[in-house]
């Protein structure tokens, strides 16, 4: 393990994820201003809302010392999450100590993070969005899963950087094209854009786990979302459609740059242009897609 | 030298059992029990750790039946046993030490009915653990029964309690007599109850009666598997568990039902032997576990009683342990990697199981002690009364739903891991790999719902406002806070330094096997930072490095709260904002009740008359039969036997009673007539001249 191996996209990963994402953000509003034929704001008004946010006053509706420590949980396993995506390489940086089940859980760490931060607001809107984020969460991770053990079982190993190689040597094959559409079809859920964005519904409970926070909590918090959005289309890019990759570290950032916003561009346009589902009706989709991911395991032990 | 250790424990354990039957006082009582069962866990603790290092097994005779039947009570501790005695070590203390605080808010029953039963307890289950030989081994098993028995229907004016009380008492004693069938019937052949002999006779019957065998495994794990409480055997198990003190729930939920797998682990490595058929009963336990973690954690997530649910937990826990037993047990011929990695994950799962389990009980004790009900409906914002509770419970809560970095994460990964790793062997059946599989994918979606109600309890009972709370108790006193910070502090080193557990529990599992397996470093390339896990040759399938990934996380960390301190924001405290109307906190509270409503109906159904709660049935309808008319009377041996042949019995019997009752005269006439003609006949044979 040579630690230049490690360092240096440790940190290419730690910007592209927390860095980048409020100008990825920036860029979908962007987007949807252009498809609602307005103007929008500048691709880097996300920057300047955290900035402000971060100065602003910091409101405490609870002596809870939970409600003070967990929304910087959230960004922080965030940045954990995006040391196993390979974005300079085949290899992630966290590849030799950690696998996908690492992955999923650091996920979950996100999700708790966030429905502790409303849970110990008090506050019963928050309480809702909470109740909804862990249900949501819970329809929705079977399907990452069963995508990423597909994988596995393809590769015959659990770590993220063999399924990966193993991907990019092995070409596209069938049970990995079923798995990505799976991964595809749950990523608004996996994100929690519209029409997934339940928990934050602002019409009926007035952004439910975010609606005590103010301050640094909400520019954190806020800023744990737009991460999430690009780690969810890097797990997408990268790990499911890992064509080209160099040699080169910089033109497989950049590479990985482009996927990014082509899916987030796609993501987007989901968002314009649907509405927001109930969240039985998602409940209801997810497990119907969990079940049907099953198929691609069955596919990949027949060996296609 | 070392089963001294044992005595001086035992001894000091009956002793104290045998003070408190006489103490009335409860602070008394309890100091004497906290005293003796903390010096024995010492002692226990020192032998663990001295059988533990030095490998070694302890055998010692300390009576024998033999004149009188083939048995003596061999105590044999080997590596397994010394696990499960460290594990009984520290819940036994711990609970006791909380037990001392605690009982106080049973104010009208006296400590004479839970001290004694207590102690008593842990001294079975050491039996339980130690014996190496089947007739004690019941023995003590049913002294473990009984004494759980006692402290179930402790609460004795509680109804509840009492019908639990009775159906704790069917349940075991049923699986009891399946154990005592499979003994009678290993003993017709063996001719002596000792463990080595069992298991000789043991490969003689694999080969010339296989279905015999097969009938004795088949009694022992149902024994087992009750006692462990895996569904659907153990639905005795959501009643009881609630109906004890919570520091008897937690030693019930940590160490008694861990106690069935353990002995389901002792048959199943060291008595019954390793053969071609040894792979149907570890898919059979396989799915036993699935089944149970299926339907126990999503009938949790239903629940609104604190320790209802985590009983319920208890159930769906001992399926991840069973889970991990069943692929050990199905891979041992094919592949001894991936065996191995699954029985080390199931055990490592109980020793971890025991201690965040046993912590989340004594959560539900401290809640009980505050607030007089562990209703998750009727309490809330209980981090702002008792801190040190609601922080130990969310790391018992998070290790319970295996989150990175505690322990529960690191035998969930092991036993997701090797079941998922099944669909790469080669030699298994294609429709094998794929229930392997997806019992895989199963544990891991029901390790987010473990998740989900666990978040329930600690959001419900610790967040929000202050609801609920008996004023005139003051803080949880500091004996109850101990032992609860000892358990979660537990669950991190647990978690962080995973590497030693795993070589002790190699060991155990490689000692009790007696079969040439792959070295722990052909298995584990591992250093104290972590380990990798080898699923096959040389082929690296998985990894966990806690303290690696932990640098990152720290370094992250640091950089966030420094610019969370540089940004220098003002703070001001506010109220709660109900989108600008104006609420009284009791007219808007979110209840336990109400979270996960939508989901909760997905997965609530009803079939015929009976209504099944997150597929688990609420209220079981008493069971009606109608036998066919006809069958009935062949069973009914009076109505066609007995009641006529009486009749006519009695027909002759009034009969003769006629002559007796009408003509006494007559009679006496009959009588004296008859004697003449007796006399006549006598004189006449006997040539009596008159």
């Amino acid at each position: 393990m040579n630690l230049d191996l490690i360092l240096l996209p440790s940190l290419v990963n730690l910007v592209f994820v927390l860095i980048l994402s409020p100008f990825f953000d920036g860029f979908t509003r962007k987007i949807r201003a252009l498809i609602q034929s307005r103007l929008g704001p500048s691709p880097l008004q996300s920057y300047y809302d955290i900035l402000k946010l971060m100065g602003k006053e910091d409101l405490k509706s609870t002596i809870n010392p939970l409600f003070r420590l967990s929304p910087y949980l959230s960004v922080i396993s965030i940045g954990m999450a995006s040391l196993l995506i390979p974005i300079t390489g085949l290899i992630p940086p966290l590849n030799f100590w950690g696998d996908i089940f690492l992955f999923i859980y650091i996920i979950t760490v996100v999700g708790i993070a966030i429905i502790i931060t409303a849970s110990a607001s008090e506050n019963p809107f928050a309480y809702i969005g909470a109740s909804r984020k862990m249900m949501l969460h819970l329809s929705v991770e079977p399907i990452l899963a069963v995508a990423l053990i597909t994988g596995a079982i393809n590769a015959h190993s659990f770590k993220i950087g063999d399924i990966v190689t193993w991907y990019f040597l092995n070409g596209p094959n069938v049970s990995m094209l079923l798995a990505t559409v799976c991964v595809f079809l749950s990523l608004q859920a996996l994100i929690g854009k519209i029409p997934f964005d339940i928990s934050e519904a602002e019409q009926e409970i007035a952004e439910g786990v975010l609606i005590e926070l103010s301050g640094p909590k909400y520019a954190c918090v806020k800023w744990a979302n737009m991460s999430r959005q690009v780690l969810f289309c890097l797990v997408f890019s990268q790990i499911f459609i890992p064509w080209p990759f160099t040699d080169s570290l910089i033109i497989n950032t950049i590479i990985a740059f482009v996927k990014v916003t082509v899916i987030v561009f796609m993501s987007t346009l989901i968002e314009a242009l649907n509405p927001r589902l109930r969240i039985d009706q998602a409940l209801k989709y997810n497990i119907t897609l969990a079940v049907f991911s099953l198929t691609s395991i069955f596919l990949a032990l027949i060996g296609v | 030298m070392e089963v001294y250790y044992l005595y001086v424990s035992f001894i000091l354990l009956a002793t104290g059992a045998v003070i408190t039957a006489f103490l009335k006082n409860k602070s008394i009582s309890g100091f004497f029990a906290s005293f003796f069962t903390f010096f024995s866990s010492l002692c226990l603790v020192l032998l663990a750790v001295e059988v533990l290092l030095s490998k070694k097994t302890i055998i010692a005779e300390i009576f024998t039946l033999k004149p009188l039947i083939n048995s003596s009570l061999y105590l044999a501790v080997d590596s397994l046993s010394a696990l499960f005695i460290l594990i009984i070590a520290l819940i036994s203390s711990s609970t006791i030490i909380f037990s001392k605080a605690y009982i106080a808010v049973y104010d009208k029953l006296s400590p004479r009915g839970f001290y004694p039963s207590m102690l008593t307890l842990f001294i079975a289950s050491l039996g339980v653990v130690c014996t190496a030989d089947l007739l004690f081994f019941i023995l003590f098993w049913e002294l473990m029964t009984l004494s759980s028995w006692f402290l179930v229907i402790y609460k004795n004016d509680n109804k509840a309690a009492l019908k639990a009380g009775i159906q704790y008492f069917i349940a075991t004693h049923v699986a009891t007599a399946f154990l005592i069938l499979a003994s009678v019937l290993v003993y017709s052949y063996s001719k002596n109850f000792s463990f080595l002999e069992i298991k000789e006779i043991f490969n003689n019957l694999t080969v010339n009666k296989p279905v015999f065998s097969h009938f004795i495994i088949f009694c022992v794990f149902i024994a087992f598997v009750t006692k462990a409480g895996v569904l659907p055997f153990g639905f005795w198990l959501p009643n009881t568990y609630p109906q004890p003190p919570s520091s008897a729930s937690s030693f019930f939920g940590g160490v008694m039902s861990k106690l069935g797998v353990y002995a389901f682990l002792r048959f199943f490595l060291s008595v019954f032997t390793v053969y071609e058929n040894t792979e149907i009963w570890g898919l059979i336990t396989a799915f036993a576990g699935v089944f149970s973690i299926f339907v126990g954690t999503i009938a949790a997530l239903t629940q609104d009683e604190a320790k209802r649910l985590m009983s319920f937990h208890a159930i769906g826990q001992v399926g991840y342990m069973l889970l991990g037993i069943g692929v050990g047990l199905y891979f041992i011929k094919i592949n001894p990697f991936l065996s191995v990695a699954g029985f080390i994950g199931g055990i490592f799962h109980i020793l971890n199981n025991s201690i965040y389990k046993s912590l989340l009980f004594l959560n539900g004790g401290s809640i009980f002690y505050k607030a007089a009900t562990t209703d998750l409906n009727n309490v809330s914002g209980l981090i702002k009364v008792m801190p040190l509770t609601a922080i130990t419970a969310l790391v018992g809560s998070l290790s319970i739903a295996g989150v990175p970095p505690f322990n529960g994460f690191v035998s969930k990964l092991l036993i997701f891991e090797s079941s998922i790793w099944a669909g790469i062997e080669r030699d298994v059946w294609f429709l094998i790999k794929f229930i392997f599989i997806v019992f895989g994918i199963l544990s891991v979606f029901i390790s987010a719902i473990t998740l989900a109600s666990f978040l329930k309890f600690i959001n419900s009972a610790f967040m929000g406002k202050l609801k609920g709370v008996d004023e005139k108790k003051g803080k949880i006193p500091l004996l109850m806070n101990i032992p609860q910070l000892f358990l979660a502090s537990l669950c991190i080193i647990l978690g962080i330094f995973p590497v030693l557990p795993l070589e002790f529990i190699y060991q155990a599992i490689v000692l009790s096997l007696n079969m040439s397996l792959p070295a722990f470093h052909e298995i584990f390339n591992s250093n104290i930072a972590g380990f990798s896990v080898n699923l096959c040759k040389d082929c690296e399938a998985g990894a966990w490095f806690p303290i690696f990934v932990m640098l990152p996380l720290a370094v992250l960390t640091l950089l966030i709260f420094s610019f969370e301190s540089y940004a220098k924001s003002k703070k001001r405290e506010v109220e709660t904002w109900y989108g600008g109307k104006e609420h009284d906190p009791e007219e808007v509270t979110y209840s336990g009740h109400s979270f996960y409503q939508p989901f909760k109906s997905i997965v609530s159904f009803r079939i015929g008359s009976i209504y099944f709660k997150g597929f688990y049935p609420e209220k079981i309808p008493p069971v009606k039969f109608k036998v066919p008319e006809c069958f009935l009377k062949i069973f009914n041996v009076d109505d066609w036997i007995f009641y006529p042949i009486v009749s006519k019995f009695r027909d002759l019997i009034s009969f003769i009673e006629r002559f007796y009752s009408s003509l006494i005269r007559k009679y006496i006439t009959f009588f004296i007539f008859g004697i003449m003609l007796i006399l006549f006949l006598f004189f006449y044979l006997y040539g009596v001249k008159l």
